[in-house]
């Protein structure tokens, strides 16, 4: 039992970005293996951290020694822990994944890449972790420069997108900030478990309101919660595909993250459910997300673009669930972020695959990819099947639990989208899957030949596969997941 | 009424200027002007918590005897607050880093477009 | 090892055999032998898993076969009754058939993406046997949903504009379906906090925290859910998907997919509802009409059709929709009947796709019009056509017979004498549709000589063509010929010995369980 493991987790990649700084001035090939050290360790003190927490409770651990509420504060419960897992484990894989990647894709700037990559598995890692709500500005803040850094070096049209991506992720940093601010105002403290307790006697102040309201509009923007989720989809399109595969699924999930800290455990259920009614408008939200994600989707002719469209729906689904707020929708909700954030890196680890070899992401250069890359097909049906909703993949528990959710609270709307953007997800898969099955199609005889068996390299595919598997396997022992973790992991007082 | 806003004079100044920086960040089109917009806009928010610091006949926290003194006691209403201070030094290091990262996407939207307008970079890119 | 084969996991076993097959099918695609050599081994195994586990159902009642927890309250579970061994032995018994069937048709076509074919339709048996032995609807919607996904390839085989349309038809529908029956199973689970499958209904405590109106309309949302069973109005994915290749419309869409969604409704039924609940809620009555209106709906559709696999379609419709009205009826002779007739109907339909299959493959012809005087190039393949007619009207010596019979008594039993009149008729209008089929063929001559152009010794090689046997011409032809010939004779085997493969003591026992011991 390591004490130090959970502030380990964050420190790990720092310490190694800036090695990697420094020894990949003199050999770039240092770089990529520094990276999956620096991100196995960080991997393996997040198990261990999780794996305290599951059989000793909640980790209280003081940053230098200084007590809070002076000090900072790491807290660590089950929604802490689990999500920190998570982070670490895609961003792990998703390290492995790169190598190809960034070396057809970004040739001569390797080194800064693993750099700045490092930095911003440390902000997600630290944004999750802390129990100081000023920290958590610094750690989004760090991830969120890391992200503009990332996203810039990718093709045509990425600076402009990250440009827009800063105004915005700024306005909702700064957001966040004067909520902050305005908490400190009323109550004199930082830390979240301190504000827990202070809170609840100035629940009539307007201070504590408007505080709230910044709270969410900077986390909804962060999280790309529709309507403010326009920087999302030209974002991660234009990013270098391992940048989508990496900011696409975590960045979301954190945002979700910091809304369900800031619902239920700095305010408290009592707040957000039953004086303000704030987790109504979420639900109504949430359902618009996805009605929205899903039409726009439908639209798209290129495949990342699609897939960014489906993240603002899948967003939709985890903030339904939130706004939901019973137990079970809100168990939904926490699975959910990790299927999604699975579901996601899969989805863009396969666009990955697919520009490694036809060098664009539209979904006509899947034309022909069952025969061409068929272990890449293979996990393309997993993580597609996953999507939809169809057992025994993962997809379809979080579906069951949220739909069971909104059934509970008679929140048809919710239900009702949910079972829309299950058809409209398979219609979207279904067009591509279409593209890459069916070659003899007559709109396609005489133009080329029967394609050639050429599979993405094995670096790219083994983190595909270690994925696809997750998804079937998380699906499969879902229960597990459940008893251990997400029953101890809903916020209590629901 | 006047009331109201001569005694909290101080926030609405910075409101107004958070607003103009605000507007500057989403109406402008030139990057440039936008980016200036967006660091008026942060600056306002650090001066704003700054300005919640201060006391009326407050004096500078530093407490004033060499070190290895014995402590003696501190009244601490005689000196103003200085954790927003510490905080926004915090928020200062994170407003110029991503002024730096904004600038340097600037220059590349400029290597690549020649122009820094918003309207133009659209258009070239259709 | 011999573990493994303790009748406990027997059902295990059986699921097993097409996912092996499946995943050998694909890895051997290099060497079309080998390829079909795993299609008829695993057919073969499962056949014989399947009927392994008949006596023992028979004596015992049921396996069952708990794997993992999927949910709180619901296992990944088979539970191998009565009801589900007719199901999965018609399943079985067919797919050894038609992959012989397929061999022939495929090879003599030369078909390209012949791996993908034989993977797709593994996997659909396995959606086909999953659904027959699952324990509760979350396991059953797994294969359900399995079943629809990989029979989404073969429909759309061709890959010709109207194949790629009617697979995306076919698609929407099922899928639809499928939402369907998520939310009939999201709310089953809420009211009653399980979804197993019993026999005498697990919705009665429901009726205590809940309105009739609630029930009704979730029995609703299973009906939209089981559009596999193509009754009206959401039939029409079944005539659209008539493009798929023959072996797939006579499998498939004969036998597998219509008939998980008929076992699917009656399973809603008899082992969800429950008899006496359906009575309560007035929904057999519903029911009954419904499936009326079908019936001779789509017989009257049947009869102006040209396409001879159409007419099938419709046929086929029409014939679902009698087993529907067997259940709605709720009186065990009908449900007996109505149990019999999914082997039954299923071995003589598959005689009927495969004929016309055949006819395609080897004289290139699909309309009915065109199949003049076809009797005397492929006799064999128009006799067990003939057969099986016989059998989709009712017409003793064939199997069709004992089924219409049992349902008629179960209408005059229960009183129901508007839903005897209604299958009378539709009987009636099936003499209709197919009587002209057969006077074509065999009655009718050949385009006469004169109308040939050519000179004479052209004229002498088409006539003698014309009156030469072509369906043994090939030895690729006989791998179809002998299949359809094997099913046209179980049409007949199954009337003079209902008992055959234990389906109507099965059936009988089913019923025992469902009416209580009546």
């Amino acid at each position: 039992m390591i004490p130090q493991s959970p502030v380990l987790v964050v420190v790990i990649p720092l310490i190694f970005s800036f090695l990697n700084l420094l020894f990949g001035w003199f050999r770039r090939g240092l770089c990529y293996p520094i990276t999956l050290v620096a991100l196995a360790l960080s991997f393996l003190a997040s198990l261990h951290t999780l794996n305290t927490v599951i059989t000793t409770g909640t980790i209280h651990y003081y940053l230098g020694g200084w007590n809070p509420p002076w000090g900072i504060e790491y807290v660590v419960d089950h929604l802490n822990a689990f999500v920190l897992a998570i982070i670490s484990f895609v961003s792990l894989v998703v390290g492995v994944y790169s190598r190809r990647s960034v070396e057809q894709e970004l040739p001569d700037k390797t080194v800064f890449f693993y750099t700045v990559f490092l930095l911003q598995v440390t902000g997600l890692l630290g944004i999750v972790i802390t129990g100081d709500v000023f920290n958590l500005y610094v750690f989004l803040e760090i991830a969120s420069l890391a992200g503009y850094a990332l996203i810039t070096i990718g093709e045509d049209g990425a600076a402009l997108a990250s440009f827009r991506y800063v105004i915005m992720g700024t306005i909702g940093a700064c957001f966040y900030l004067l909520g902050v601010g305005y908490l400190y105002m009323a109550t004199g403290s930082l830390n979240m478990t301190d504000l827990a307790q202070l809170l609840p006697n100035l629940y009539g102040s307007k201070v504590i309101l408007v505080g709230f309201a910044f709270f969410m509009l900077g986390v909804a923007i962060k999280m790309a919660l529709f309507p403010l989720h326009v920087w999302l989809p030209d974002a991660y399109t234009y990013a270098p595909s391992t940048v989508s595969a990496l900011l696409a699924p975590l960045m979301t999930k954190v945002g979700a993250y910091v809304m369900i800290r800031i619902l239920f455990t700095v305010f408290g259920p009592e707040f957000s459910i039953e004086i303000f009614h704030v987790t109504d408008i979420l639900a109504w939200f949430g359902t618009f997300a996805i009605l929205f994600g899903g039409i726009m989707a439908l639209s798209q002719t290129d495949f990342k673009r699609m897939v960014c469209y489906i993240i603002v729906a899948e967003i939709g689904y985890i903030v339904g669930g939130i706004g939901v707020a019973n137990p079970t929708a809100i168990k939904g909700a926490i699975f959910h972020i990790l299927n999604d954030a699975f579901m996601t890196a899969c989805l863009f680890v396969v666009a990955g695959m697919v520009m490694y070899k036809t060098k664009g992401h539209n979904i006509s250069d899947f034309r022909g990819v069952f025969r061409k890359m068929p272990f890449t097909a293979t996990i393309f049906m997993v993580v597609a099947l996953a999507v939809i909703g169809v057992p025994p993949t993962c997809g379809f528990f979080s579906k069951w639990y949220l739909l069971l959710g909104g059934i509970e609270a008679k929140h048809w709307g919710f239900v009702i989208a949910l079972l829309l953007s299950t058809l409209i997800n398979a219609a979207l898969f279904f067009r591509v899957i279409d593209k890459g099955l069916y070659l003899h199609a007559s709109e396609h005889t005489g133009l080329h030949s029967e394609p050639r068996y050429d599979e993405a390299p094995l670096s790219m595919l083994i983190p595909g596969f270690i994925i696809a598997i997750a998804i079937i396997l998380i699906g499969i022992f879902n229960q597990a997941i459940f008893r251990n973790i997400i029953e101890f992991a809903v916020p209590s007082g629901l | 009424m006047f009331d109201f806003i001569l005694s909290k004079y101080n926030y609405w100044i910075y409101i107004i200027l958070m607003m103009i920086g605000f507007y500057a960040m989403i109406g402008k089109r030139n990057l440039v002007k936008k980016i200036i917009g967006m660091n008026l806009f942060q600056t306002a928010i650090i001066l704003f918590f700054v300005s919640t610091a201060a006391k009326r006949g407050g004096t500078l926290p530093i407490i004033e005897h060499a070190h290895g003194h014995g402590a003696h006691a501190i009244e601490a209403t005689a000196y103003i607050n200085p954790l927003p201070h510490v905080l926004m030094l915090t928020a200062i290091v994170v407003m110029v880093s991503t002024l730096g990262v904004a600038l340097a996407i600037v220059i590349a939207i400029y290597k690549r477009h020649n122009t820094l307008e918003e309207d133009e970079i659209l258009r070239q890119q259709k | 090892m011999t573990d493994l084969l303790a009748i406990e996991y027997r059902p295990f076993l059986a699921i097993l055999c097409p996912t092996i097959a499946s995943f050998l099918i694909l890895v051997s695609g290099r060497r079309p032998n080998l390829r079909e050599s795993w299609t008829i081994i695993g057919s073969a195994l499962l056949f014989l898993t399947v009927i392994s586990m008949t006596p023992f159902v028979l004596k015992e009642g049921s396996i069952k076969c708990d794997l993992f927890n999927l949910l709180p309250g619901v296992d990944f579970a088979f539970n191998v009754d009565a009801f589900g061994l007719i199901f999965a032995t018609t399943s079985s018994c067919l797919w050894i058939l038609v992959s012989l069937y397929s061999i022939g048709y495929m090879r003599s076509l030369e078909e390209h993406a012949q791996t993908r074919y034989y993977f797709s339709f593994a996997l659909a048996i396995l959606g086909a046997i999953g659904i027959a032995l699952s324990a509760n609807l979350v396991t059953m919607f797994l294969f359900y949903e399995i079943l629809t996904i990989s029979t989404y390839p073969l429909v759309a085989h061709d890959e010709t504009p109207e194949a790629i349309y009617g697979g995306h038809k076919y698609l929407a529908y099922l899928l639809t379906g499928g939402v369907f029956f998520l939310i009939g199973i999201l709310m089953i689970y809420f009211l009653v906090g399980t979804t197993d499958f019993s026999h005498h209904g697990i919705l009665k405590p429901a009726l205590d925290s809940t309105s009739k109106l609630t029930l009704q309309i979730v029995f609703f949302c299973f009906l939209l859910g089981f559009m596999k069973a193509a009754w009206m109005p959401v039939h029409s994915w079944l005539p659209t998907a008539m493009v798929a290749p023959s072996p797939v419309s006579a499998l498939l869409h004969a036998v597998a997919v219509v008939k998980a969604g008929v076992f699917g409704i009656i399973k809603i039924v008899c082992y969800l509802y429950g008899t006496d609940l359906m009575h309560d809620l007035g929904l057999g009555l519903v029911l009954g009409c419904i499936a009326a209106f079908t019936i001779i709906v789509a017989n009257l559709y049947a009869i102006g059709q040209g396409n001879l696999k159409r007419l099938l379609a419709y046929s086929t419709i029409n014939q679902l929709s009698f087993i529907i009205l067997g259940v709605a009826i709720l009186s065990p002779m009908s449900v007996t009947g109505a149990m019999i007739h999914i082997p039954f109907h299923g071995f003589m339909k598959i005689t009927l796709f495969l004929c016309a299959g055949a006819i395609m493959v080897v004289t290139g012809k699909k309309e009915i019009s065109q199949m003049a005087g076809i009797g005397r190039q492929m006799p064999i393949t128009m006799i067990a056509f003939t057969i099986a007619a016989f059998g989709m009207c009712g017409a003793p010596p064939t199997a069709g017979f004992i089924s219409k019979w049992h349902v008629c008594l179960g209408a005059i039993q229960s009183g129901q004498m508007v839903f005897l009149y209604i299958i009378l008729i539709g009987s009636l209008l099936d003499v209709v549709y197919f009587f002209p089929v057969i006077r074509t063929a065999f009655f009718e001559k050949m385009p006469e000589v004169e109308t040939l152009s050519g000179d004479m010794e052209e004229k002498v090689q088409v006539v003698s063509k014309q009156i030469q046997i072509q369906e043994t011409k090939r030895p690729l032809y006989l791998f179809m010929v002998i299949p359809l010939a094997i099913t046209a004779a179980f049409s007949i085997i199954f009337c003079l010995f209902p008992n055959a493969f234990y389906i109507y003591d099965l059936a009988q026992m089913a019923v025992k369980n469902i009416f209580g011991g009546m």
